[in-house]
């Protein structure tokens, strides 16, 4: 087949192939470095369950407005702030760790979220919350996620620094004056609103798909923040590009073919990055030969 | 640790005691590139809209 007709036409020729590749951008410049910092602060799994908690709120906002894109991202955006605020809650006022207090929020949260759609919709209604339709992305769900995109990276540009030296240095953040109870909870937000974003175009299921494989790929091809971010988003792009591709040519559901394509660069990686991964480790390179 | 990862404690010792905050270093340039960023972004995202047309 023409390179041309292949790799370039579809995006020149639909619209909504276009509006596809756009949002798939936006996905991976927002969710990119919040991944990342994700990762760092050994909150991979709090990503996913926060990304399950978004539905019920999606739900409420289904019912009471149909699929309006505005309501149900609002309630998106409350039910997963509500998820985080009371994890966190429960971890400082009890003995329980906050992981086992997000689980159980999490599993509150995903279970009313599909009683209430599956009482009140139909299934079709369920799968477009769960899965998400990437293809299906209209002029104001994009709007939506440039958005969400654009604010997260001037916020990131602001608090980045906090964020970092708390995930590596506590003790001294504290002893600068720097606001840690605030900037983990700004971060939170953070992570919700780009989980927000993610589920319109992968839904609550794989939403946090672009957000952490990515991110945990990039760990065995950069070592520095910054290097890890770019990378990080420079990945999630590339499987947004490649899935979109894949599945206009073999007609399968996008959604799960881009996060499959990033799940394949996370594997390749774990093989053959150039930091820690299998091949450093077990086919180290001479050095040191006279 | 903190070399290894961007962020010098060495360095941000000498910025507090020249009266920068370590939390605000570098936060002009940060905002140079997501301002870039934002603005490659709305462009792409002109292009799939058809504002551009």
């Amino acid at each position: 087949m023409d390179p041309y007709a292949a790799l370039i036409q579809p995006f020149v020729e639909f619209e909504f192939m276009r509006r596809a590749l756009v949002a798939c951008l936006a996905l991976s410049l927002g969710c990119g470095p919040v991944g990342v910092l994700l990762v760092l602060r050994r909150m991979s799994l709090v990503g996913d369950a926060l990304s399950h908690a978004v539905l019920p709120g999606a739900a409420i906002g289904f019912i009471i407005a149909g699929l309006s894109l505005v309501v149900m991202s609002f309630g998106g955006f409350i039910a997963g702030l509500a998820v985080a605020v009371l994890s966190g809650l429960v971890a400082r006022v009890t003995p329980q760790r906050e992981d086992a207090s997000f689980a159980a929020f999490y599993l509150i949260s995903l279970a009313l979220g599909v009683l209430i759609v599956s009482t009140r919709g139909s299934n079709v209604d369920l799968m477009h919350v769960l899965f998400g339709t990437i293809l299906a992305v209209d002029d104001a769900s994009l709007q939506l996620v440039v958005s969400i995109a654009t604010l997260t990276l001037v916020i990131l540009a602001v608090i980045g620094r906090g964020l970092i030296i708390e995930c590596f240095d506590p003790g001294f953040l504290r002893a600068v004056g720097g606001p840690g109870a605030a900037l983990h909870f700004a971060f939170l937000m953070l992570v919700v609103m780009n989980l927000v974003a993610g589920f319109h175009a992968l839904g609550t299921l794989m939403a946090v798909g672009l957000m952490m494989l990515p991110a945990a790929a990039a760990r065995f091809w950069a070592g520095q923040v910054a290097t890890l971010a770019a990378t990080s988003s420079a990945i999630a792009f590339a499987a947004g590009y490649a899935g979109l591709l894949l599945s206009y040519h073999a007609s399968l559901p996008s959604g799960p073919a881009i996060i499959l394509i990033a799940g394949g660069i996370y594997i390749v990686s774990v093989a053959a990055g150039p930091r820690g991964s299998l091949r450093t480790r077990f086919l180290p390179r001479r050095h040191l030969e006279a | 640790m903190r070399r290894r990862i961007g962020i010098d404690r060495a360095s941000d010792e000498m910025r507090l005691g020249a009266g920068i905050s370590p939390l605000r270093s570098g936060v002009v340039t940060r905002l140079l590139w997501a301002g870039g960023l934002a603005a490659l972004l709305w462009t792409a995202a002109a292009w799939a809209l058809g504002w551009l047309r």
